[in-house]
């Protein structure tokens, strides 16, 4: 039991992490529905991917040292997987 | 020196900063040493005093509204259940004709829509709305009156809703009502109608709990509670109510734009007009499958709560699992598309939908491994929750791993639509929500009930549903792979499916004495009480098992761990001595302490209602609105529409009453304000999550016209002249500039003094011009040739007009409501909680036109 009365896990940096995740995973999807079939689907997915990579090594740098105890190193590290998963079909496409 | 306010909140998240400037040393009073005086309690239980007997209709407190709210919501549990054994009756056995063939397919509907819209989302927001003041140990919830109606509605318009049945009216197009099977064209009956204005109400009632609910996670939590210390109900029940927000508009929207087809002939989903029948398709999956999840995540959360009750340690993984629950929670939204692979979607398309179905699997599979890690290092006491929870993990597990196979498209292509899909749903549904809810009946008994529940009639319920769904379900797999498409209404005999038809309904009739069995431990053992309930039968932790009454505890305790009854054995005395905050009424009147959304600092004292007939009021002409629009009796909707307006304006009118005391004592001298405006307040949040909601319809809506601009292009005609284009927004931007004049009128005035009938009067002004401007672009378009029902685009141009027209007209009614309070004398400076909610809900409305002017205006400006 402890009598520190302050939140100790940076939540915030999950959060914009899985927010990336679905910025990345929407517009792929708008782009594969606006160019169906035409390769720049495919390149529009690889430029998001590249840019939500980016901001998550971004987050990354920011997210350490800032707390004690974190989650954001989970959460980064999900959300990087999830948009790495996403670009796979555009590759197998 | 304050940064900016991304960096503020990482610091207050981070935990070097005070949210509020509230000095944590104040902390060290508690708990107090001094005696209280007599008589604290015998008020706080004057002041939380219930009426009975008919008065109980009137009753807002989350003791009897949480208990109403669950009893319903398992009575439309039970009914729905009913009808799955009619239909395993009339599937026993090929060619049956125990049920007709509409029968059949009204049966099926009502079986997925009842369980879906009536009992799930219902069950778990009811299980919230119980549970959550006392976990977080509020006095109760911040709007106990919007909790009051949400009920009232739900259960008047449920029961309308399920009746329709008995007259043969009931919707019969299946859960998921695709057109064009659900248009005029094949479906001319009302039937449909009941489905798409009956959920109304439904969604109204969602939607208004998980406003409360959220605002109630994010500001009535206990002093030291901060975020890293929330019981994980509470944040699976806040990561719910946000999904609700943004899914819910999605089938709100699309049910009105099904029901304007429908009624006047708008063409969404025709294709032969420039609509498209998979527009509805996308709006209803869009909501339809994060719904899955919103049934989940509030059973995950109870699961990972008594799953350290049972296993006698803390949960494993409290961080992990947190971020799983909100991990789900975003990529939940991007799946929706999984259950239209069969569609013909672009390959890339169906290929980042099954992407994201898999990724989902990841945060899922982190919960279920805290769960196994939390029972295998603590010592298990094998109770009747314990069998649930264990059975709900194989269950699910096994749920899931098909959720993962249908995920991949060449497989989905196979079981598309057949009872492998059945199977697969029924394990998710029941392993994910039904068995934990039987769990957390068990474990939260002795909350409600004078007497626990019988372990050994539990044990019995338990190994009868257990072993039930598995002989219904598992079988299903093998008849979905063998080609029985579901919703089919008999089969033909000797196709190798009789056999396992027959044992599926002899599984279902089992799960069945599993649910009779419950009953009757019910009947025999349940004893409602809110005072001498039979406490804390399994050793939970958490503040939920600390002695309350009506009022809650009697003084809200310090938090200072995630288990503090199992870390403070002195905690409970203490509580109930009055020894921490909020020991008595500290105005003679309802109250909670509302604190800091991150570090639960106290910041204000908030006056709560006290019991009122005008929710109850306003629920029934909620639903006898809707259900009059279905039977065509427009004037008796217009009646009720009105009346149910009077209803919600009447109790709004005592929540922003006058005090005239300043600050409260809320426990060893520490004073703090009482109702404030503004961006600190409970009320501003409230406000906001519902401006999210109407953002999130009209972003549909404007979703719906892009959408199908993207697929009939050749429709579309030239939008009115840039000209009109900017003299709307003109009038949309001095609106909003009225509505923010008024603001400054009132603010410019000391404390308690009236300011004249400027600040109404600009709030009027304000909605005047937002008026002349709907009226504007409205007229605009008919005059530039386009037509609602003509096309795709003028049924999406329309009917987002018709939604900011709507919205207008709220903004008419409030301005004029603010108006008659000021002819009271009730507006004062310099702040005002009405005038704050007018003003700002007046720059949404303006914000909102302006958006949807300049978008369907400008693009794509041919």
């Amino acid at each position: 039991m402890t009598r520190n009365y302050r939140n100790r896990t940076d939540w915030l940096t999950p959060a914009l992490a899985l927010s990336v995740w679905a910025a990345h995973f929407f517009l792929l999807w708008a782009g594969s529905s606006i160019f169906p079939g035409q390769p720049a689907a495919r390149w529009i997915a690889a430029v998001l991917t590249v840019m939500a990579g980016g901001t998550l090594y971004w987050l990354w740098r920011r997210s350490q040292n800032r707390s004690s105890t974190s989650t954001s190193g989970l959460g980064l590290a999900i959300a990087a997987l999830g948009v790495s998963y996403g670009f796979v079909p555009a590759i197998l496409a | 020196m304050s940064g900016t306010p991304l960096q503020d909140t990482r610091d207050a998240m981070a935990g070097r900063k005070s949210e509020t400037g509230f000095d944590h040393d104040l902390y060290k009073l508690f708990p107090t040493h001094q005696p209280r005086p007599e008589g604290e309690i015998e008020e706080l239980e004057r002041i939380w005093a219930n009426p009975k007997g008919w008065g109980l209709l009137t009753v807002v407190n989350n003791n009897y509204i949480g208990f109403f709210y669950v009893a319903t919501a398992f009575l439309f549990f039970l009914l729905a259940g009913i009808l799955a054994l009619g239909m395993r009756v009339q599937l026993a056995a090929p060619m049956q004709e125990f049920l007709s063939l509409e029968t059949y397919n009204q049966f099926f509907t009502m079986h997925g829509t009842v369980m879906m819209f009536l009992f799930a989302v219902p069950m778990v927001e009811a299980i919230g709305i119980m549970l959550l003041p006392q976990m977080l140990a509020a006095r109760d919830l911040p709007f106990p009156r919007l909790s009051a109606y949400a009920f009232w509605a739900y259960f008047v318009g449920g029961l309308c809703f399920f009746g329709s049945l008995f007259v043969g009216l009931a919707p019969d197009g299946g859960w998921f009502m695709y057109p064009p099977l659900t248009s005029m064209a094949y479906s001319p009956g009302i039937n449909t109608d009941f489905w798409l204005l009956g959920i109304g109400f439904i969604e109204i009632s969602a939607i208004a709990g998980a406003i409360e609910i959220i605002v109630g996670v994010l500001r009535t939590r206990a002093p030291g509670m901060t975020l890293d210390r929330m019981p994980m109900f509470a944040w699976a029940m806040l990561v719910f109510a946000v999904m609700i927000v943004i899914a819910f508009p999605s089938v709100i929207l699309g049910t009105l734009l099904l029901e304007m087809e429908r009624a006047f002939n708008w063409p969404f989903f025709d294709p032969t007009r420039g609509g498209d029948p998979l527009l509805w398709q996308h709006l209803f999956w869009f909501f339809g499958h994060p719904e899955v999840y919103i049934i989940f995540l509030p059973a995950a959360g109870l699961m990972s709560m008594m799953v350290a009750t049972i296993a006698r340690t803390e949960l494993v993984g409290y961080r992990l699992n947190v971020l799983a629950l909100v991990a789900t929670g975003f990529m939940s939204f991007g799946v929706w598309a999984h259950h239209m692979f069969a569609t013909g979607m672009p390959g890339v398309s169906t290929g980042y939908f099954s992407a994201a179905s898999m990724a989902v699997s990841l945060p899922a599979g982190i919960q279920v491994f805290c769960w196994i890690a939390t029972l295998a290092v603590g010592k298990v006491r094998w109770s009747t929750p314990a069998l649930f929870i264990i059975g709900s993990i194989v269950v699910f597990v096994m749920g899931g791993l098909t959720g993962v196979m249908v995920g991949m498209v060449p497989f989905d292509w196979q079981a598309h639509d057949t009872y492998f899909i059945v199977a697969h749903l029924h394990y998710v549904l029941l392993g994910g929500m039904v068995f934990p809810m039987f769990a957390a009946f068990y474990y939260w008994n002795g909350m409600t009930s004078e007497t626990p529940l019988s372990e050994k009639l539990g044990k019995w319920v338990f190994w009868l549903m257990f072993t039930g769904l598995h002989i219904t379900f598992l079988p299903m797999h093998l008849t979905g792979l063998m080609g029985m498409p579901r919703r089919v209404y008999t089969y033909l005999p000797d196709r190798g499916l009789d056999l396992l038809n027959f044992i599926s309904t002899a599984g279902a009739f089992t799960i069945a004495a599993g649910v009779l069995l419950f009953l009757i431990d019910l009947a025999r053992n349940f004893r409602f009480t809110t005072e001498h309930d039979a406490g804390n039968v399994y050793g939970g932790g958490t503040l939920e098992w600390l002695p309350t009454g009506m009022y809650s505890t009697r003084s809200i305790p310090l938090v200072r761990s995630r288990e503090p009854l199992w870390d403070d054995p002195r905690i409970c005395e203490d509580v109930a001595e009055g020894r921490y905050f909020l020991p008595k009424s500290a105005t003679g009147l309802r109250e909670t302490i509302i604190t800091s959304p991150i570090n639960a600092e106290p910041q204000y004292l908030q006056i709560m209602p006290g019991p009122s007939p005008y929710p109850v009021g306003a629920a029934v002409f909620t639903a006898s609105f809707f259900l009059s629009l279905t039977i065509q009796a427009y004037a008796f909707a217009a009646f009720s529409g009105v009346a149910a307006l009077l209803c919600v304006l009447r109790w709004l009118w005592e929540t922003d009453r006058p005090i005239l005391q300043d600050t409260a004592d809320i426990g060893a001298g520490i004073a703090v304000p009482i109702a404030i405006t503004g961006p600190s307040s409970h009320g501003w949040w409230a406000l906001n999550t519902l401006m999210v909601v109407m953002a999130m319809i009209m972003f549909m809506g404007l979703f719906s016209y892009l959408y199908l601009y993207g697929i009939h292009p050749e429709v579309w005609i030239a939008p009115p002249g840039l000209a009109q284009t900017g003299g709307i927004a003109a009038l949309l931007a001095a609106g909003l500039g009225a509505a923010r004049l008024s603001r400054r009128i009132l603010a410019s005035k000391s404390k308690g003094q009236f300011p004249g009938q400027g600040p109404w009067l600009m709030a009027a002004i304000s909605a005047l011009l937002l008026a002349t401007a709907i009226q504007w672009d409205w007229t605009g378009w008919t005059g530039s040739g386009l037509a609602p029902t003509a096309s795709g685009q003028g049924a999406t141009v329309f009917a987002l007009l018709a939604f900011q027209a709507c919205t207008v007209a709220i903004s008419l009614i409030m301005a004029l409501y603010l108006g008659y309070r000021s002819g009271k004398g009730l507006l004062v400076g310099p702040s005002n909680v009405t005038l704050d909610v007018v003003v700002r809900f007046l720059q949404y409305t303006a914000l909102q036109g302006l958006a949807v002017a300049l978008f369907v205006r400008l693009f794509p400006g041919v």
